[in-house]
């Protein structure tokens, strides 16, 4: 899980991220980049520019999935990181 | 980092013996002094935000020296990234205060330092940058906050420092020792003096010669003996002092807390000395100094506005306005006028180029040019918060007026405007509004980083006015 710096968010990143993280449950355990043992990254941006991807590897094997608005259905997104 | 949280910062403060003084009474304890909590609370947002993983994208840094994770406050640009960053961190921290959290000034210091001490031992064969590095360490191991001490009170502004009446009008060396130099002189408006845990102080203008004196650069706890400061008044400051409705903003400062702070007769170490005497970069220094301050501007001032558009939205529909084609017109204008100082902001940071030490450095036109559309947008802001807010905002009845026994149903019955909206809440909004456009917020926007004056000096200096006209003398096929 990895958040933007939030410096002129849309919307609030802390609350859409608890909404993802309740319709998860149990099924995925939560951790920061800096562990650097994950299969897959949430990213939660607060606009358009997404900050963080540019610091993300993405041509590594695991999944990415980019959040920049609070309109994607957390369901949808934990569903995304599980496949 | 040594000082991690909210807490930490406090006790790191309460552990330095200080010289402080609030309206002719010498202060016991900063940490707990009503005046000061208010800037203690910003200052600590710095620390706290870092610890957010919401926000420590912005507030943390790698160290270029250490490779150890740092407050980006203590961070030296190390790319376009960085500065960008700064911008971005400025503007995420007032959307908390809504106010000045004071801790960019001694950042600022640290990367003017960084650069043009490279370049005095480049010139000079001086050892003044391996000793900065060694400070710099350890201000990213204690995550101390510093005061960037550059306003000298500068007495007959038309004579040189050595040529006043008082040669103590700008602070300088008055002893040379063995093992280190004797300070003397005063910096004034220092932001975030009283709740600092250093101060470094730099020379104010460029110096000429026979003021080699001046041209002194020293980093000098805050507690060091013959260091005195003295807190400055502030409109409306007593409101904080009642923590109440009155206030507008009582948990935050309105601008940094700003002092004079005195230098008599300080002992400074020569591990602690970064300039003494090289009177050719005193100049540089300040132009590098001054470039970084104004970048900041877009970012703080355009998040402090954030705050002025919200609250002048919601003292609009709290009166039942907001609709009206008028207020809104208003209202994009204001966030035409943020959002342009922090385009300004990003755009001296995007064009930001290396320097020889390796730090990175803003543009200085675009940075001089953002600060200087502080001078005026902030003010066009606050008329227009003053349009949108109504005269209600100068005339409104105390805090204490609202809960008195007798009276309180008047203020109630009188100040109230749509339903479903409390007097009470009404009066917080309206308050918080005075607070922020008023007064001693608005010379700040006037004044900090620099009077205009000294930003269209820049200009003249950086503006290519000649390569201008050999454009137009080009297009207009002009013969000499």
């Amino acid at each position: 899980m990895k958040y933007c710096g939030g410096c002129d968010p849309g919307f609030d990143r802390v609350e859409y991220f608890n909404r993802v993280r309740s319709a998860a449950g149990e099924s995925i355990e939560w951790v920061t980049l800096e562990d650097s043992d994950f299969g897959a990254i949430l990213v939660i941006s607060g606009c358009e520019t997404a900050c963080p991807e540019a610091s993300i590897d993405s041509s590594a094997s695991y999944c990415i999935v980019s959040v920049k608005d609070d309109r994607s259905d957390p369901q949808e997104v934990v569903e995304t990181l599980l496949k | 980092m040594k000082i991690k949280t909210k807490k930490d910062y406090v006790e790191s403060l309460k552990d330095q013996e200080v010289v402080i003084y609030y309206n002719g009474q010498r202060v016991e304890d900063r940490t707990t002094h009503p005046a000061f909590v208010p800037h203690i609370n910003s200052a600590a947002k710095t620390y706290e935000l870092a610890l957010q993983p919401e926000h420590e994208d912005l507030l943390t840094a790698t160290s270029n020296i250490t490779g150890k994770k740092i407050n980006r406050f203590t961070h030296i640009h190390q790319s376009v990234d960085d500065l960008i960053k700064k911008v971005q961190m400025l503007r995420v921290i007032a959307h908390e205060t809504a106010s000045c959290f004071q801790r960019c000034v001694g950042f600022d210091a640290l990367n003017a330092l960084y650069i043009t001490t490279f370049e005095i031992d480049e010139k000079h064969g001086t050892q003044y940058f391996s000793r900065f590095l060694k400070y710099l360490e350890r201000i990213q191991e204690e995550n101390f906050m510093l005061v960037g001490g550059m306003t000298d009170p500068k007495g007959d502004r038309s004579k040189r420092p050595s040529q006043q009446a008082d040669p103590d009008l700008f602070t300088r060396v008055v002893e040379n020792r063995d093992d280190g130099v004797v300070i003397r002189g005063a910096k004034a408006h220092q932001t975030g003096a009283v709740n600092s845990h250093e101060i470094m102080i730099m020379p104010t203008q460029n110096m000429a010669e026979g003021d080699e004196a001046y041209a002194i650069v020293a980093a000098i706890p805050l507690s060091a003996k013959g260091v005195t400061m003295i807190f400055g008044r502030q409109t409306n400051e007593e409101r904080k002092l009642e923590c109440g409705i009155d206030a507008g903003n009582c948990e935050f400062g309105m601008v940094g807390g700003e002092a004079l702070v005195v230098f008599d007769d300080v002992f400074v170490p020569w591990d602690r000395v970064f300039m003494c005497g090289e009177a050719d970069f005193t100049g540089t220094l300040v132009e590098r100094f001054a470039t970084l301050h104004r970048q900041n501007y877009g970012g703080c001032k355009g998040g402090v506005s954030d705050i002025v558009i919200g609250a002048s939205a919601l003292a609009a529909q709290y009166q039942g306005s907001l609709n009206a084609s008028h207020i809104k017109d208003k209202l994009v204008e204001m966030m035409h006028l943020a959002e342009t100082v922090y385009a300004g902001s990003v755009a001296c940071s995007a064009m930001g180029s290396k320097t020889k030490s390796g730090a990175y450095y803003p543009d200085p036109l675009l940075a001089n040019c953002t600060k200087h559309n502080i001078t005026r947008f902030i003010y066009e802001i606050s008329r227009l918060a003053h349009d949108i807010g109504g005269g209600i905002m100068a005339t409104l009845p105390f805090d204490k007026d609202l809960r008195h026994p007798e009276i309180g149903k008047y203020v109630e019955k009188y100040m109230k405007g749509v339903e479903g909206v409390s007097t009470e809440t009404r009066m917080k909004v309206l308050r918080l509004l005075e607070n922020m456009t008023g007064g001693t917020a608005l010379i700040e926007s006037m004044h900090g980083a620099g009077s205009p004056q000294s930003q269209r000096i820049m200009y003249q200096r950086l503006g290519k006015l000649g390569e201008k006209m050999k454009m137009a003398e080009k297009i207009a096929k002009a013969d000499k």
